[in-house]
């Protein structure tokens, strides 16, 4: 007797496999949509690809997100592990409190960037007193990032901490680390996985962000507002070609540094 | 010789509630108890772990008020054994002896591990 194919054996496997296959078809075609025609056209992308503009508003995209990161990791990773390994009163308020960035439409994250760090705003004011200028300068630009990015890191590493067994801690402070050591040595390795995902996520974050990045510094052009800028005046092909140079980038760059990533940091714990 | 007078501390479900308890030079003590009755909360608050805690510890006769728990002198091992995961057998073997690894360089502060 044949047997039939397992798909119409168990209706879940077919259920389960339309349902996340066209999550999957649909990410996968808008991938193509923008692939085909543009690796059809080769000479045309090669132009482009050339293009000053389009070269400078990359190098400033990819620029001003590495600094974005690091800023992110140099405060966020103190305030995750703060998060996730103390209990005091008021912490769901702080905790909500980074996630604004993340909950509100990008707009209004923009427009507190703007409010905040404007030639006349709380910290732009003083910044231009000493001669750094936010306002439509590449300083902007990382301010919108960081802001948004923040809750991505932030959120992922205090996860990553959580993980890590306090009992580790205390062991490396009765052999004689303080708590410096026992951070640097102990925590932060232990952590290293996770600090790697959620600066990659929250990195992602920051070059792709368009409305509050706009709002303080239309000027100089991230790739994003370039994209938007040639949609609205030259249309699908011209800002078409731009946004598959970004996707390529930004896939080789995501791919390669989990893969660089791959076994780092990894350790089966039994405590 | 450690003392311990009218110790004090809670900590979510667990707490320590007024120990007083000497041990001498050369003496054992077995502390047995139920789980979640503070066994292990009175040993790490002997190991400083926990500042916050009340009441007076002595270590052969000095207060260890304020004194961290890398200053204090004392182990303390747990039930799992606390080993930093990534390493392999081999490293775990020859870590109390390797002075060059970088785990033995930073971890030991004013002395040894001992195993």
């Amino acid at each position: 007797m044949p047997h039939p194919h397992p798909l119409l054996r168990d209706p879940i496997i077919l259920v389960f496999t339309i349902a996340g296959g066209s999550l999957v078809a649909l990410i996968l075609c808008a991938v193509f949509i923008i692939a085909v025609p543009e690796l059809a056209n080769p000479i045309h992308l090669a132009s482009i690809a050339g293009e000053r503009e389009v070269i400078d508003s990359l190098f400033i995209t990819f620029l001003a997100g590495f600094i974005a990161i690091l800023i992110i990791l140099l405060l966020g990773t103190p305030l995750s592990y703060v998060l996730a390994r103390n209990d005091f009163s008021g912490k769901e308020v702080i905790e909500g409190l980074i996630d604004i960035p993340l909950i509100l439409p990008h707009t209004v994250a923009g427009l507190m960037v703007y409010l905040l760090f404007m030639t006349r705003g709380i910290i732009g004011a003083p910044f231009q007193t000493i001669g750094f200028i936010f306002e439509d300068a590449f300083p902007g630009i990382i301010a919108a990032m960081v802001f948004v990015a923040i809750p991505y890191y932030v959120d992922g590493v205090r996860e990553g901490f959580e993980m890590v067994p306090v009992r580790l801690e205390h062991v490396a402070r009765t052999l004689g680390a303080t708590r410096w050591k026992t951070f640097i040595w102990i925590s932060l390795p232990l952590t290293s996985r996770h600090i790697v995902s959620s600066a990659l996520i929250a990195w992602g974050r920051a070059i792709g962000e368009f409305a509050a990045v706009v709002m303080i510094a239309y000027f100089p052009m991230v790739v994003s507002s370039l994209i938007y800028l040639r949609f609205v005046t030259g249309g699908i092909t011209e800002s078409r070609s731009v946004a598959f140079i970004m996707l390529i980038l930004c896939l080789g760059l995501f791919i390669g540094i989990k893969l660089i990533t791959k076994r780092f940091g990894r350790y089966h714990d039994t405590a | 010789m450690i003392q311990l007078e009218r110790v004090s501390l809670t900590r979510g479900s667990f707490s320590l509630r007024e120990i007083d308890l000497t041990i001498k030079q050369g003496e054992h003590f077995f502390i047995i108890g139920p789980s979640g009755s503070g066994k292990t909360l009175l040993l790490e608050t002997i190991a400083g772990i926990h500042p916050d805690a009340e009441g007076r510890i002595l270590i052969n006769g000095k207060d260890m008020e304020n004194v961290p728990p890398e200053k204090r002198g004392l182990s303390l091992m747990y039930q799992d054994y606390s080993l930093p995961p990534p390493h392999c057998c081999r490293k775990y073997y020859i870590w109390p002896e390797d002075p060059g690894h970088s785990a033995t360089r930073n971890l030991q502060g004013n002395r040894k591990p001992r195993f």
